[in-house]
């Protein structure tokens, strides 16, 4: 028989026909403090290796948000992605600018623009955004000259744009919303009553740490949750454990068509209508123009990728074989009819970005290049001119400006009320 | 609950504790790995511990009816029910709308109506691995090359030991029962050699199968018309690299797992893309299923010791079995087909050249090319659902685009899966053999690297390939 090299005289008891109970477990055991030890060293390892930001950590972008699920952190930079955000949580310059005048920010025409990742500029530098873009083109349109406010936060739902976007209403009084909306499952199956926050003994926990555990003994796993926190495994692993294993798998395809919407997910895209629709009246009641931007997938402008697309996710919620592709956006306009928004069908200018894919989308990440950020700007300063809107609005100003407190952002936290928009989180 | 899941690593140590605590006592040590079998499997859905009660309760009557009766026509017709129940469940459940749909069709084509209509049927996973384990049994009563189980607990825990019951390796009663009877051996070379099981078959499924997989495979099949033909050709050999490592990597844990409960698993695999020929690939891949249609159809039917064209006939229907075992589509009888008509063929030219071929090294590299062709070529079937989407993979290969855009973590992986497999066997045995000899701190050490590297990696608990079957 081998000698033994445990090194424990407790295992040494093993190497027999008729093993001591204790000591099998005690070489489990110690076989278990080596995999953790061994897990705990790549945690380490990773977690400082790897560039990508904790998803709850301090050096997050993000910000557990008990309204929201999520929201940029105010003043959070990274010079190598070229993203900064001012204080307000807003990608962009400081709102307001140090020399700006009170006066003046009263009376500019505001045009906040809400939506997840494209909108928020995932990998394009803040020169070639959307927002500068417009903040350049139309810098003399109006006097004072008018401002864009970059609402977007990535992997957001049209729940949480639109709550969002009232919140933010509330905070800036802006003239004009504009809010992304598209018919895919990131928009309409809203992720945020599974990362809703909650408290527990005055924490702010995620509510799925918590869910199913009686509530005097909600402590243990949120307790647990704040431990396991300093693991980077298991900060990296939490949106997957709040959204994707949460997921329904036959719908993690889903896009609106005029196919039937399948029961299990009915409700989650019919909150989302009623989240639009109390914005639409929650923007009507204040004087603000509400314009819903529909922006599809443009890879999907090519035939090939839009059939591979319902070939590959035939099970996962994809509208059935043969639908033409034009069928999700006009099911989705009629979708947004009973909200009473105006709708811009941006279907063309998404096209043009699918068709000149290599240089309108960035590789990594398959979101907007700079020169896609200029194509949607010059789609959306076309609209704008089209209506009037900065226009009428700096006129609205002079007559009426806002209240100082929305003029400089310090109107605090929005208690919104707005009726008509059900499910969960409200 | 897979295999490379927390779930599984908490699972798996809480029976680990219970089991030894109790393993000086037989049939509680057998009670708790058959609850535990049952839990495992009943987290899949608990509707299939139905149909595997009733597959075990009805084989074990079987068997005791084909042992103790003296009457040979009792014993013949406790097997034909044996038979006839086990594979009209496997038949139903998996082969049902495959043949409606077909007949279907069938009677399409000449203007008739088919009386029935395909059922959706979910197949209830790893029904096709316990019913081959269950007919073993029974037919090996009736050869009376066995004695039977014990009692039921020991049957029912035969047939659902949940280390390989959803994908493997195919255990026989006659090897795993005698296992029961004896005490379970625990050393600590045999604790390392589950760990290092466990490791292995983690590393296998998480950082190789499952990145080639996410992130070569899928995004070419998914969108082939973005990638050139170059591509297509190379995730052909990745698809192989895939597979296997997916359905090895699912052999070790169970391999492994089993030995921390002192049982011994058949090995599965054996560096098959190292086969010189068709009939050597076959013993080195997925070796417990074809080993069991050796024993149960090839040799039943004269395997190679009738005239020669029985023996191509044997040889052929052997191997569309293989191929049907799989999987109820045409791609899939198709790739049993091949296999079976390239079996023959080397058996024919074999015979023909009348002496060795892979006499010298440039001989042996010329048949190992020719063999890495053909198993990449034929397995392309194994990926294909029905022959229109095989049909269109292969035409694809025109459509030269660019070199697409693939992540560095599948190259990576995909150049380790090959090396790893080129590796001189010495190589093996020596990290083995470090590995049992090291402190037992610094085995679990290793393992958690390695399962951490998974988890850093872990792509959303990628199923196991071989589930489906």
């Amino acid at each position: 028989m081998e000698t033994s090299s445990s090194g424990s005289p407790a295992l040494e008891a093993l190497d027999g026909e008729n093993p001591n109970r204790r000591a099998v477990l005690a070489a489990f055991g110690v076989a278990l403090v080596g995999v953790l030890i061994g897990t705990g060293l790549v945690d380490v390892v990773a977690g400082r290796a790897d560039d990508a930001p904790a998803a709850e950590g301090s050096d997050s972008l993000f910000l557990a948000d008990q309204e929201l699920g999520w929201a940029n952190r105010p003043d959070w930079s990274s010079e190598e992605f070229g993203v900064a955000i001012n204080s307000l949580g807003l990608r962009g310059p400081a709102l307001p600018a140090p020399d700006a005048a009170v006066d003046d920010l009263r009376r500019e025409p505001r045009v906040l623009v809400c939506g997840a990742s494209n909108v928020f500029g995932l990998g394009a530098p803040e020169g070639l955004t959307w927002r500068a873009r417009l903040q350049s083109e139309f810098a003399a349109a109006t006097d004072p000259a008018p401002r864009f406010v970059n609402g977007g936060v990535q992997g957001y739902s049209l729940v949480q744009s639109a709550r969002r976007a009232a919140r933010l209403a509330v905070l800036l009084e802006p003239d004009v919303i504009v809010l992304e909306v598209f018919p895919g499952r990131q928009a309409l199956l809203d992720s945020s009553p599974a990362a809703k926050w909650t408290r527990v003994g005055g924490e702010l926990v995620p509510a799925d740490v918590i869910e199913g555990w009686p509530t005097a003994l909600q402590v243990i796993p949120a307790r647990a949750h704040r431990l396991l926190m300093s693991s980077y495994f298991y900060r990296r692993s939490r949106p997957k454990i709040q959204f994707g294993g949460a997921a329904d798998q036959s719908t993690i395809d889903f896009m609106l068509s005029d196919a039937p919407i399948p029961g299990s997910i009915a409700p989650a895209v019919e909150q989302a209508r009623g989240e639009l629709t109390a914005l639409a009246r929650f923007c009507e009641e204040r004087g603000i123009v509400l314009r819903l931007a529909l922006l599809i997938e443009p890879r999907f402008s090519a035939d090939e990728h839009w059939n591979n697309y319902l070939e590959s996710a035939a099970e996962r919620g994809a509208p059935p074989a043969g639908t033409p592709k034009e069928e999700p956006p006009a099911a989705m306009l009629r979708w947004l009819e009973p909200t009473g928004a105006t709708v811009w069908d941006m279907s063309a200018t998404m096209y043009a970005i699918g068709a000149g894919w290599d240089e309108l989308v960035q590789a990594a990440n398959l979101h907007w290049s700079g020169e896609g950020h200029g194509l949607v700007a010059a789609e959306w300063a076309r609209l704008l001119r089209a209506e009037d809107l900065l226009e009428s609005a700096a006129a609205r100003r002079a007559e009426r400006p806002r209240s100082e407190d929305a003029a400089l952002g310090v109107a605090g936290d929005a208690v919104l009320e707005l009726e008509g928009a059900g499910g969960e989180g409200r | 609950m897979n295999f490379h899941s927390v779930t599984f690593g908490v699972f798996l140590s809480v029976v680990f504790s219970l089991f030894w605590l109790t393993y000086r006592r037989r049939n509680l040590r057998s009670a708790i790995m058959l609850i535990a079998s049952y839990v495992f499997y009943g987290a899949f859905d608990p509707l299939f511990l139905v149909l595997i009660g009733f597959s075990t309760l009805l084989d074990h009557r079987c068997g005791l009816l084909i042992h103790r009766s003296e009457s040979e026509r009792t014993r013949r017709i406790a097997l034909l029910v044996s038979l006839v129940m086990n594979l009209g469940l496997l038949g139903f459940f998996k082969y049902y709308d495959f043949g409606v749909e077909n007949l279907g069709r069938l009677f399409a084509s000449v203007g008739l109506s088919f009386p029935l209509e395909t059922l959706g049927i979910v197949v209830p996973v790893g029904i096709s691995f316990y019913t081959f384990q269950t007919l073993s049994y029974t037919i090996d009563l009736y050869r009376r090359r066995m004695e039977p189980a014990r009692n039921l607990l020991d049957f029912a825990l035969f047939v659902a030991f949940f280390p390989q019951l959803v994908a493997g390796p195919i255990v026989r009663a006659a090897d795993f029962l005698p296992q029961l009877e004896r005490p379970p051996r625990f050393t600590r070379e045999r604790l390392h050699d589950g760990l290092y099981r466990i490791a292995i078959g983690l590393g296998k499924k998480v950082l190789i199968a499952d990145v080639v997989g996410k992130f070569l495979i899928d995004p070419v099949y998914t969108d082939p018309a973005s990638y050139s033909a170059v591509m297509h050709v190379i995730v052909l050999y990745g698809f192989l690299v895939q597979i296997y490592y997916d359905f090895s990597g699912y052999s070790d844990i169970a391999i492994g797992s089993a030995r921390l409960f002192g049982f011994d698993l058949p090995e599965n695999f054996k560096l098959p893309f190292r086969a010189l020929s068709v009939r050597e690939f076959w013993r080195r891949w997925h070796i417990t299923l074809s080993s069991w249609l050796q024993d149960y159809v090839y040799f039943p039917l004269g395997g190679s010791r009738r005239a020669e064209p029985r023996v191509l006939f044997n040889l052929m229907v052997t191997m569309i079995l293989i191929g049907l075992w799989h999987g109820a589509s045409w791609p899939w009888a198709l790739f049993g087909t091949i296999q079976g008509i390239a079996m023959c063929l080397e058996r024919t030219v074999e015979r023909a050249w009348g002496r060795p071929f892979a006499t010298s090294p440039l001989r042996r590299f010329l048949l190992w090319v020719w063999m890495s062709q053909f198993i990449a070529i034929t397995y392309i079937c194994v990926r294909a659902e029905d022959m229109s989407e095989l049909f269109g993979m292969l035409l694809r290969f025109g459509d030269a685009k660019g070199f697409g855009d693939i992540s560095h973590y599948a190259w990576i992986s995909l150049t380790a899966g090959l090396a790893l497999h080129f590796m001189p066997e010495g190589f093996y045995t020596w990290a083995r053999r470090v590995y049992l000899r090291m402190p037992t701190v610094l085995a679990g050490v290793i393992a958690g690297v390695v399962a951490g590297l998974a988890g850093y990696l872990l792509l959303g608990e990628q199923p196991f390939i071989y589930f489906q079957f």
